[in-house]
């Protein structure tokens, strides 16, 4: 169906509109390259960030939390996977953007955010948005490590820290499938980025701090416009089915490192 | 000399009492045979003398344990399980660790060994202690959840012996190995008793007639009866010793 409804722009010029960075459907410029940079771009560093942030959650309410609080605090992180995505868009909007602005011209020391709304807005509201659910994933890998692993562990002689990461390293495959879903999320989250990303179509830039475009928040953004113009929806459809590709692709990489790492 | 002393010893889980004012001593360079009824509280005796029972939240300790006089709760609790192993009934490789990994990483993360060569050079030397060198030397990368159980448990000993330590708590240590594998793991800890003091948690009275040179009858949670090996099988002084070794008591 992709294919079909993207065949009119490959039958005028080819793969060509993935190698261009100009989206301007009035001048008949149909690139995508820039929306595909801020894609990568953003999820890279959402994840990079995330990673972190889920291994710090799993692993403290396993190992800090009394067992009492654990599926609380499990419940609530897991909850806010579930809020409707526009709530993050407006907090990102009104909230983390202009925070993030602050904060990184104050550190800079200079306007080297010139904008609230921005690709790094936008990577760390995905951050934020996709660690519930790497964290889900692995704290649910981690609780699984049995008890004689972890005497095993406990028993050469290993601190808290070493432990921790040697139980990580034992669920190494939750760890992977906490990645992949969330770099999934990530790459196909398409509301909330949208309202912080800054709507950038017109130029290529691998600058975080200045306003971007991701292929989904280019097809959310833009999908109202595209009918009056004829090679506009069937761009669209080209640019959704590279996400749709990039996708299957995690998919099966997830698949198959998963099953290598199975405990 | 005693090695090892718990004096008025008390654990329990939640609310549940399972060790209840113990006192055993343990001489040095000798196997005591810790024996008893299922459920009489070996095991977490033993988890008591590494401190592996701080890895149960609800379990609490109470009275004291000695080693070579000094309090275990006082001794860091890492220099301590380095000094005091254990194996376990289930043998308990690290299964996504290489078979050498296993018997290294208490090593590496102790920084026992000055340099590769030497840590390599332990490995091969604890591995061959618990007869296991020859039947993995050619796949030492092989991870340790593909070997038997029986080879699974050799490694468990390797990984215990790398450490030199003072004490090897053996709990149940052929509960599930075959007989060439039991006798295997029997004729090394009689060996091994040169070089440490072993406390070894058995159901056989015949293992224990085999190869301990005391006896320690654990019932409820309390040290019933202690005595050399061959007392504590001809002449029990305690009536249920006398039942649990001649078969009558489980
Ligand atoms: N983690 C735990 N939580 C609650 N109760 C426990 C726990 N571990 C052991 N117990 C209880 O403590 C008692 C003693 O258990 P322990 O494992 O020390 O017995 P044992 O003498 O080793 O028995 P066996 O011969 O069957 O191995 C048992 O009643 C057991 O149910
Ligand atoms: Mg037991």
């Amino acid at each position: 169906m992709f294919f079909i409804k993207a065949y009119p722009i490959f039958a005028r010029e080819g793969f060509a509109m993935f190698l261009q960075t100009e989206w301007d459907p009035g001048a008949q410029k149909y690139g995508v390259l820039q929306a595909l940079v801020g894609t990568m771009l953003t999820s890279v560093v959402a994840i990079a960030l995330a990673m972190p942030m889920a291994i710090g959650v799993a692993v403290t309410i396993n190992e800090v939390l009394p067992s009492r609080l654990r599926t609380i605090f499990g419940s609530l992180v897991d909850l806010t996977a579930t809020m409707p995505t526009v709530l993050f868009g407006l907090w990102g909007f009104y909230v983390l953007g202009p925070f993030l602005q602050n904060a990184v011209n104050t550190l800079a020391g200079g306007a080297v955010m010139t904008s609230p709304s921005t690709l790094f807005t936008a990577s760390v509201l995905l951050a934020i948005m996709v660690t519930p659910y790497a964290a889900a994933v692995i704290r649910e890998g981690y609780a699984l490590v049995p008890k004689a692993v972890e005497e095993a562990i406990y028993g050469v002689g290993a601190t808290r820290l070493e432990a921790v990461l040697l139980k990580l390293r034992y669920v190494i495959s939750y760890v992977l499938g906490g990645f992949f879903l969330a770099l999934g999320r990530a790459m196909g989250e398409t509301v909330a980025v949208a309202m912080v990303v800054g709507g950038n179509y017109a130029h290529l830039t691998t600058n975080l701090f200045q306003s971007g475009i991701t292929i989904s928040s280019l097809i959310a953004l833009q999908f109202g416009n595209a009918r009056f113009y004829t090679y506009a929806e069937p761009a669209l459809f080209a640019a959704a089915l590279l996400l749709a590709i990039f996708g299957i692709a995690i998919n099966t990489a997830a698949i198959y490192l998963i099953q290598k790492w199975q405990p | 000399m005693t090695k090892l002393e718990a004096k008025n010893l008390q654990v329990s889980f939640g609310n549940v009492a399972v060790i209840t004012g113990l006192n055993l001593s343990i001489p040095e360079g000798s196997i005591t045979a810790l024996m008893g009824p299922s459920g009489s509280g070996k095991s977490t005796l033993l988890r008591v003398f590494n401190r592996l029972i701080e890895l149960y939240p609800e379990a609490h300790v109470g009275g004291y344990v000695y080693l070579d006089g000094q309090d275990i709760f006082e001794i860091d609790v890492i220099e301590l399980r380095r000094r005091v192993q254990m194996i376990f009934q289930i043998p308990n490789p690290i299964p996504n660790l290489s078979i050498f990994e296993n018997v290294a990483l208490g090593l590496k993360l102790n920084r026992l060994a000055k340099n590769r060569k030497e840590l390599y050079q332990r490995v091969k030397t604890a591995l061959e202690k618990a007869q296991l060198w020859d039947e993995v030397k050619d796949r030492l990368n092989a991870p340790a959840g593909k070997l038997s159980g029986g080879q699974q448990q050799r490694l468990c000993v390797a990984r215990s012996l790398a450490f030199e330590p003072e004490v090897l708590l053996a709990d149940e240590p052929t509960a599930n190995l075959d007989p060439e594998n039991t006798a295997k793991i029997e004729a090394l800890l009689l060996d091994l008793k040169k070089e440490m003091t072993i406390v070894l948690v058995t159901h056989f009275p015949q293992q224990a007639a085999r190869i301990s040179d005391y006896v320690a009858f654990l019932y409820k949670g309390q040290i019933v009866e202690r005595g050399p090996t061959k007392d504590i099988f001809t002449k029990p002084r305690h009536e249920l010793t006398e039942k649990y070794v001649t078969g009558r008591l489980y």
